[in-house]
């Protein structure tokens, strides 16, 4: 009985022995390393893309049939026989002929590549053929995959390299364009019960050939709520404008403001009077005239050298004027020029010099014999260099100058009128043009409202009077060369308060006043103007655009009673564009581009439109990837 | 009875005893020899890719060597495989040509072939192995020659064998 157990104690463990060695050797004949895979297929792959680079079409394909079935169809021609492999298998693939492409890639291939192997052939990552169509490893059940590439261009297939190119330029053209004339800030302030009127005139100077299509007026009185105004276009009063009080939109469903209008010179007046206890009257900077109209000019944008100060009588009072400057370009240098008329009994004018809300003296001067007054620009430059500011600070963002025309203050007795004459008065800057805008059949500008904005964040210290803290205008810009964009807002701050002033261009922060941050821009009070040029880059451009206004508790603006408006350049031509094989293709091709670039706004009316017949011009893909995939 | 028991009891556990030492020593025989196979597989592997990337991507040095001015061999040039290098390989002493390209342990094959699988024009050099081969691997590279003014792919098949 011993004997036994002994001897089956024995052949079990000689069992495992046995089956510990077996399963040694065994497992260790499985292992087989992936890195020595894996180079076998670095190398096909390689291999692949050095021949295909290489070798001539013609030496590598095959099925000869094909090829001059091909040739036959037009798909390639006899040139393309001695050219690179890989460059005819990708310029099949850049004219769209893939199907070709792949036929040509499996009869090179299929029969090179050892039979163990998948593989696959990709024009920047476009498959152009799998050898899933046969008896190849697939993919899909692959344990090892290794792909090499290397970049690759080359002409177009397709593409004549000889024919006509033509270009095209608008002579005349026909365009829809906005005017748009903004109010200054301009106040009078006369003590109750005394009355005073501010006569205000605001110039729109429409070409002389335009057709008008469309106008409208929105006039706000200082304070905006009980201040009342009457207003005459032309001098014939506008129906459905007289004593009105705060603010009115005057459109065509109102008033006969588009009858009154007319190519020219127009010349608008408001006559604002204070009422009641509000302190002052006149236009808050809000008012804007704007007129649509057709025209054939291709240049009417008005020029930044000079900008007139309205024409401003107030009877009894002195007044306050407020001028925003904007510029693009460089400043050399600025001076101010006020005519007063030779008969003035104003003795003095005030000159303050105001950016960013920060206010600094100039200088007063009294008036001379021929009631003129004038600061030349040493005597502004020394000021603003003196308390840190130079004229590079100043392009593409709104500064501004203030004139008081005698001392201004706030409920003065009645004395003499005061008169400021519009068309003899301005700030003359002498500034780089950027674009000569002038040049014809280089660019025609355009200039358009600004009617895409959204609002939210109520500001709940006005109720719902419509102001609102955020505020996002949005416009596209695409194919134009944008040059700037600039608003008037209707504001309202609660004294006591220093709110967020937040401004951000395509999320670029172009003015940020912040309350906790004492080295941030400084507040301004009356935000009544902003705009900005294209720098610095990426606040402007050619694309998709966008505006924001953020404020904080105590500041707010009314979205509906503001306005923007954006100016840019369309180019008036179009160059040499891709080679036809006849001439009328040609110049049609650049008619279509014209109109393409024209837009809208813009029909060409007559246009120059000349070709060249050229030879040798190349058309060229890529670069892009060609890649080799193996695989077990 | 008792020492009759105990004898054949013995007799048995000793004769399975043994049986197991045999079969154990015969399997670490074995094993030791597949290790030894296993070092020399990666070994050779190893040459064979190293020697046939030379050959297919290398010009060899000098660029435009013969059998009396090579150092290093290498068949490419200007896109293909060179069929006069091949010829000079073939000039080459087998033993130099072997220490060249330092597989002096072990025995080459080189050979090109069409994409049928028939070698072109007696291209080919070396020992081919025969049936005494413990180890033999291969490596296919693909190219292209010029075949008396036409040029066609060819596969360039790269052997070592010990």
């Amino acid at each position: 009985m011993k004997a036994i157990i002994f001897t089956v104690d024995a052949l079990i463990a000689l069992g495992i022995i046995i089956a510990v060695i077996s399963g040694f050797i065994f497992f260790r004949t499985k292992i087989a390393s992936p890195y020595l895979a894996s180079q076998q297929l670095h190398f096909i792959s390689e291999d692949v893309l050095t021949v295909l680079s290489n070798s001539k079409l013609g030496d590598v394909v095959d099925n000869k049939t094909l090829l001059n079935q091909y040739i036959a169809d037009g798909i390639l021609n006899q040139e393309d026989l001695d050219e690179k492999t890989i460059d005819i298998l990708g310029a099949l693939w850049s004219a769209g002929n893939i199907s070709e492409s792949a036929n040509l890639t499996k009869d090179i291939l299929d029969d090179f590549i050892p039979s163990n192997l998948g593989y696959e052939f990709l024009i920047d990552d476009d498959p152009i053929y799998i050898s899933s169509d046969t008896s190849r490893p697939s993919y899909e059940n692959s344990t090892i995959e290794i792909s090499s590439g290397r970049i690759i261009s080359g002409y177009e297939k397709y593409k004549p390299m000889e024919g006509y190119v033509a270009r095209a330029i608008a002579r005349r053209i026909s365009k829809n364009n906005t005017l748009v004339v903004m109010g200054d800030v301009i106040t009078s302030s006369v003590g109750v019960p005394s009355q005073n009127d501010i006569n205000i005139s605001y110039i729109a100077d429409i070409p002389e050939d335009a057709t008008i299509l469309d106008a409208y007026w929105f006039i706000e009185a200082t304070w905006g709520l009980i201040n009342k105004f009457t207003c005459w276009m032309n001098g014939e009063k506008i129906s459905g404008c007289e004593g009105l009080q705060g603010n009115k939109k005057l459109d065509q469903g109102n008033s006969n403001l588009l009858e009154l209008l007319k190519p020219g010179r127009n010349i608008g007046n408001v006559v604002f009077r204070k009422f009641g206890t509000e302190p002052t009257a006149g236009d808050d900077g809000a008012t804007h005239l704007v007129i649509i109209y057709n025209t054939s000019q291709l240049s009417t944008l008005q020029e930044f050298g000079k900008q007139y100060f309205q024409t401003v009588i107030s009877n009894k009072t002195s007044i306050e004027y407020k001028k925003p400057i904007f510029t693009v370009g460089e400043i050399y240098n600025m001076s101010v020029h006020i005519n007063l008329t030779n008969t003035t009994e104003v003795k003095n004018v005030t000159l303050r010099f105001m950016k960013k809300g920060q206010i600094y003296n100039i200088s007063i001067k009294n008036v001379t014999t021929n009631g003129t007054v004038d600061w030349n620009d040493t005597e502004i430059k020394n000021v603003l260099n003196s308390n840190g500011i130079s004229y590079n600070n100043l392009t593409g963002r709104f500064f501004w100058f203030i004139a008081e025309i005698d001392k201004y203050q706030e409920d003065e007795p009645i004395s003499y009128e005061r008169k400021i004459v519009g068309e003899d008065s301005y700030v003359s800057i002498n500034y780089s043009k950027i674009i000569d805008i002038g040049n014809i059949y280089n660019y025609i500008d355009l200039t358009r409202e600004l009617l895409d904005y959204t609002y939210e964040d109520v500001d709940p210290q006005m109720g719902a009077s419509g102001f609102y803290r955020y505020i996002r205008w949005d416009f596209n810009l695409t194919h134009k060369f944008p040059l700037m964009a600039k608003w008037q807002y209707a504001w309202h701050h609660w004294d006591g308060y220093d709110p967020l002033q937040l401004a951000r261009a395509n999320d670029i922060v172009i003015y940020n006043h912040d309350p906790a941050n004492a080295s941030s821009d400084p507040f301004i009070k009356a935000f009544a103007r902003f705009g900005y040029d294209t720098k610095p880059e990426g606040v402007l451009i050619d694309g998709d655009n966008k505006f924001e206004l953020n404020f904080s508790d105590g500041y707010s603006i009314q979205p509906d009673d503001s306005f923007g408006d954006v100016t840019f350049l369309v180019p008036a031509s179009v160059g040499y564009g891709d080679v036809f094989e006849n001439e009328t293709d040609a110049t049609n091709d650049a008619i279509q581009r014209l109109q393409d670039v024209l837009g809208d706004d813009i029909s060409a009316m007559e246009m120059l439109v000349d070709s060249i017949r050229v030879a040798g011009v190349p058309y060229m893909w890529g670069p892009v990837s060609a890649r080799v995939k193996t695989w077990v | 009875m008792k020492a009759e028991l105990f004898s054949s009891d013995f007799i048995m556990a000793l004769f399975l005893f043994l049986i197991a030492i045999a079969i154990f020593e015969i399997f670490y025989i074995n094993l030791q020899a597949e290790i030894n196979d296993y070092g020399i597989r990666d070994d050779i592997q190893s040459k064979v890719n190293g020697l046939a990337d030379v050959l297919v991507t290398s010009t060899g040095y000098p660029k435009y060597w013969d059998n009396n001015s090579v150092k290093v061999i290498g068949l490419f040039n200007s896109g293909l495989i060179n069929l006069t290098k091949f010829e000079e390989l073939k000039k080459i002493e087998y033993y130099t040509a072997k220490r060249m390209m330092g597989v002096r342990n072990y025995e080459i094959y080189i050979e090109l072939k069409n994409k049928t699988g028939d070698v072109i024009n007696n291209y080919k050099y070396g020992n081919k192995e025969d049936e005494s081969a413990n180890q033999v691997f291969y490596v296919k590279r693909l190219g292209l020659i010029d075949l008396n003014g036409n040029v066609t792919k060819a596969i360039l098949y790269v052997g070592v064998w010990s």
